[in-house]
């Protein structure tokens, strides 16, 4: 039942061929085409030409093809009852294919294909490939091929080229039938070699043994390894297997016969191409499955062997790569640095120069912000200075009312001395009672000038900890006598254990002094009324110093609360506009801010704020 | 009224004060020391010679300020200024003010001294000139409407004719009031009368200041 259904199944599918016209469905169906391989497994050369002529047929023709493979394995001493059970197996086993092509490969799949065709496959047209001579064959008119060229003297030219020295040549077979059949063609192509070259055959010797034999090899010596698919051991190897392993050993470089053996350890040669010859075959193929007669005229005798270098073994035993055969193939070459990561070097170095340019770009901006600071600074110290020597003159009456005081009450009491003294009965007290009050103003009077140093000093920015209450008292002490005089009164809320700010003290003191004065020339403008002078610190924010001084002057329009800090911008009749301005550069220079702001009431708040040095 | 001279010395300055009046005293003056111009004007005021040693720069009122103020309410103390810094405005307000002097400090005491001397002798000088004043004002407030004129005449040099003529009364009568006027002015000779009539200044103000005397 099961059969059955099969059987119906398959009618039905077949039913639209039969409907159409039979011509179409002939030129329609796949076209067959049976390869033939002596081996008995798959080798690398072997895969390369079979590669090479399925995807030239596979897409070279438009229709479907079916490739059917076989590996024949046949041992050179196959008898003719062997091949015939053989032959009978493929022709039982293929008797509903009608093929359309059949390749041989190699000359021994050839000789095969010759002796059966006429029973497997009538009349199919043979191609054959890698067969190095059909001189001694009698071909149909149906066969053509392509030719293996089985001369290696250009490979002995390339190797003398490149090494002129070389004074041995030896060459290295396996024992399997295709070993032999290659070491007899080079053997052949040899016999004429130059005469001056040693020519030694190593084979019939288990693979280490050659190893060995080639780890102890003179120098001015070069290696031919023919083909090495068996050892005398009875190993089954392939050639590359069998290369890599001497390779390994071999003190002396290492040529090749065909390019199957590139890539694993020989340094090249002009070496049978596999592939060249799977297209090739290809390509004759196409044409007969296409419908041409091709014979013996077509086969193709043309030298198909390509001169093909491995750079690594070039550079490996210090061989000019210059040397090699023009037109060689020159494989594996390892790509400089800069041919395998050009993109990604490009990329850094574009990188590394648009960083180069940046840190330039940012070390030369550094370098001018820096000098320009430094400038700053210095222009920042002489207007300061120059500031405060403007201040000291404004207060020069205050100065010498201050200094002169001291002065002549020294000089009136000294005189009082001398008058005591000359007295008959001078009284001792009197007289101590004088030279003790000449001491204390004495004291005075250098109190004074040590102060007005202090603030006509250029300042040298000197970063160092500040207590701004100090600071404060000390300018206050400096202008008690002016504020006095001016009828103000003076309010201190110094906040107790204040944090220590860190910069320069004379500037900030100079800071303190331009607003006190500011905030007496305030008040000194307006009206009678209350003149009240407050000094607060605080610490409003953590890590913060805040000054805060207050006037209950004529205060500043709302609009100009901001542009008084600007320089030349002045409120007074006489003011130059520079006090505020250095006053924020200072304070800016520490690092704080400085703003001002209407009271409620009247006048005009200026706070300054300072960061603090650390704990208090 | 005495003549027992004193010497006000007003400064802010406690040291210097201190100081300037030691140095008064151990030179033989009677020394008030006062810490202001307020303090000074509140000061009681006696009637005896006196001189002012005054700082210019002072909180509240200058010494400039008081000297302006002593001048309004008739107050005559002769001002030695005092500055610390000197400065040429001032100096000058100061003496055409009448200051004694204008000493910068630190000064020294013979210059101080000198200054408070002469400053003390033209107390006492401007005192006697004053009471001689008030002496020539209280006589010519004894004399009659006519002497008066007739004092006005003579001063001017006028013969008894010609008063007579200008007065259009007879010259007898001219001779007689002219011997009153000399007899109660107390004057030796009509040059001393004049030299009297001419303290009296304009006939206006001798009118005042007779008016005043009364």
């Amino acid at each position: 039942m099961r059969l059955l259904g099969v059987v119906v199944v398959a009618l039905v599918c077949q039913l639209p061929a039969w409907a159409g016209a039979a011509t179409a469905a002939d030129v329609d169906r796949p076209r067959q085409v049976l390869l033939l391989y002596a081996e008995s497994r798959l080798q690398p050369s072997i895969v390369e030409a079979d590669e090479a002529f399925r995807s030239t047929v596979s897409s070279g023709l438009g229709a479907p093809v079916n490739f059917s493979t076989e590996f024949l394995d046949l041992p050179p001493t196959s008898s003719a009852a062997y091949r015939r059970r053989l032959w009978d197996l493929l022709r039982f086993k293929y008797q509903d294919v009608h093929f359309d092509l059949v390749v041989p490969v190699s000359i021994r799949a050839l000789r095969f294909a010759l002796d059966f065709r006429a029973e497997l496959a009538p009349g199919t047209p043979i191609v054959f490939m890698a067969v190095h001579s059909v001189s001694d064959l009698e071909l149909p008119g149906d066969v053509s091929g392509v030719q293996m060229t089985a001369d290696w003297m250009d490979t002995l030219g390339a190797a003398l080229r490149l090494q002129p020295e070389t004074q041995r040549v030896v060459v290295v077979a396996g024992i399997a039938a295709v070993d032999k059949i290659f070491l007899a063609l080079i053997q052949a192509s040899f016999a004429h070699g130059p005469a001056h070259l040693e020519f030694t055959y190593v084979t019939d010797l288990p693979l280490d043994a050659v190893a060995a034999k080639l780890a102890t090899l003179p120098e001015k010596t070069i290696v031919l390894l023919v083909s090495f698919l068996q050892d005398s051991a009875g190993r089954d190897l392939t050639t590359p297997e069998a290369l890599e392993r001497l390779v390994e050993r071999s003190r002396v470089p290492i040529y090749g016969l065909t390019d199957i053996t590139m890539g694993y350890g020989i340094v090249g040669g002009r070496l049978v191409d596999y592939k060249k010859q799977g297209i090739m075959a290809g390509e004759l193929g196409l044409r007969v499955l296409r419908g041409e007669k091709l014979g013996p005229a077509d086969i193709v005798t043309q030298n198909t062997n390509t001169f093909m270098f491995d750079a690594r073994q070039l550079k490996r035993w210090g061989l000019d790569e210059r040397r090699v055969p023009p037109g060689s193939a020159i494989l594996f070459r390892e790509p400089s640095m800069w041919e395998r990561y050009r993109w990604p070097i490009i990329g850094a170095l574009a990188l590394i120069l648009l960083e180069s340019v940046l840190v330039a770009h940012l070390l030369i901006q550094r370098r001018r912000r820096r000098r320009l600071e430094a400038e700053a600074a210095v222009q920042r110290g002489l207007l300061a200075h120059a500031q405060r020597v403007t201040v000291a003159g404004e207060l020069a009456a205050t100065l010498a009312h201050e200094i002169n005081q001291p002065l002549g009450a020294i000089v009136s009491n000294a005189e009082a001395a001398c008058r005591l003294v000359e007295r008959a009965e001078p009284k001792r007290t009197d007289l101590l009672d004088t030279l003790g009050d000449i001491i204390d103003d004495g004291h005075r009077a250098s109190d004074v000038i040590r102060r007005l140093r202090a603030m006509l000093q250029t300042g040298t920015a000197e970063q160092q900890p500040c207590d701004v209450n100090v600071l404060i008292a000390e300018v206050l002490k400096f202008l008690k006598e002016d504020l006095m005089r001016a009828g103000i009164s003076t309010d201190l809320r110094l906040r107790e254990r204040l944090p220590l700010v860190r910069g320069d003290a004379i500037q900030l003191q100079q800071v303190i002094l331009n607003l006190v004065l500011n905030a007496e020339a305030a008040m000194a403008d307006g009206a009678g009324g209350l003149r009240r002078l407050t000094v607060e610190t605080a610490e409003r924010t953590p890590g913060t110093v805040e000054v805060c001084v207050r006037d209950t002057g004529v205060g500043v329009k709302e609009g100009d609360l901001e542009s008084i800090f600007k320089p030349f911008v002045s409120t007074k009749a006489s003011g130059l506009g520079l006090g505020l301005s250095i006053s924020r550069s200072i304070v800016e220079a520490h690092g704080g801010t400085i703003r001002a702001e209407s009271n409620p009431d009247r006048g005009l708040s200026v706070r300054v704020e300072l960061p603090s040095d650390g704990g208090p | 009224m005495t003549d027992e001279a004193i010497v006000y010395v007003v400064d802010d300055d406690p040291s210097f004060r201190k100081a300037v009046s030691r140095l008064l005293r151990t030179a033989g003056f009677e020394v008030e020391a006062l810490a202001s111009a307020e303090e000074f004007l509140k000061h009681p005021m006696v009637d005896r010679p006196a001189c002012l040693v005054l700082d210019v720069r002072m909180p509240g009122p200058s010494g400039i300020d008081l000297q302006a103020a002593l001048q309004e309410t008739g107050r005559d103390v002769p001002i030695v200024f005092m500055t610390g810094h000197g400065d040429v405005s001032t100096s000058v307000r100061a003496m055409k003010g009448g200051a004694v002097d204008f000493l910068e400090k630190p000064f020294r005491a013979p210059e101080l001294l000198a200054c408070v001397q002469r400053g003390l002798a033209r107390s006492r000088q401007s005192r006697v000139e004053r009471a001689e004043r008030i002496e020539i004002e209280r006589r010519y407030a004894t004399l009659t409407s006519r002497e008066r004129d007739v004092l006005q005449l003579v001063v001017t040099g006028l013969l008894n004719k010609q008063i007579a003529d200008n007065l259009g009364i007879a010259e007898k009568t001219v001779k007689i009031h002219r011997g009153h006027v000399i007899q109660k002015m107390k004057a030796g000779s009509v040059a001393e009368l004049v030299r009297m009539a001419q303290k009296l200044g304009p006939p206006d103000s001798q009118a005042g200041a007779g008016a005043q005397t009364l």
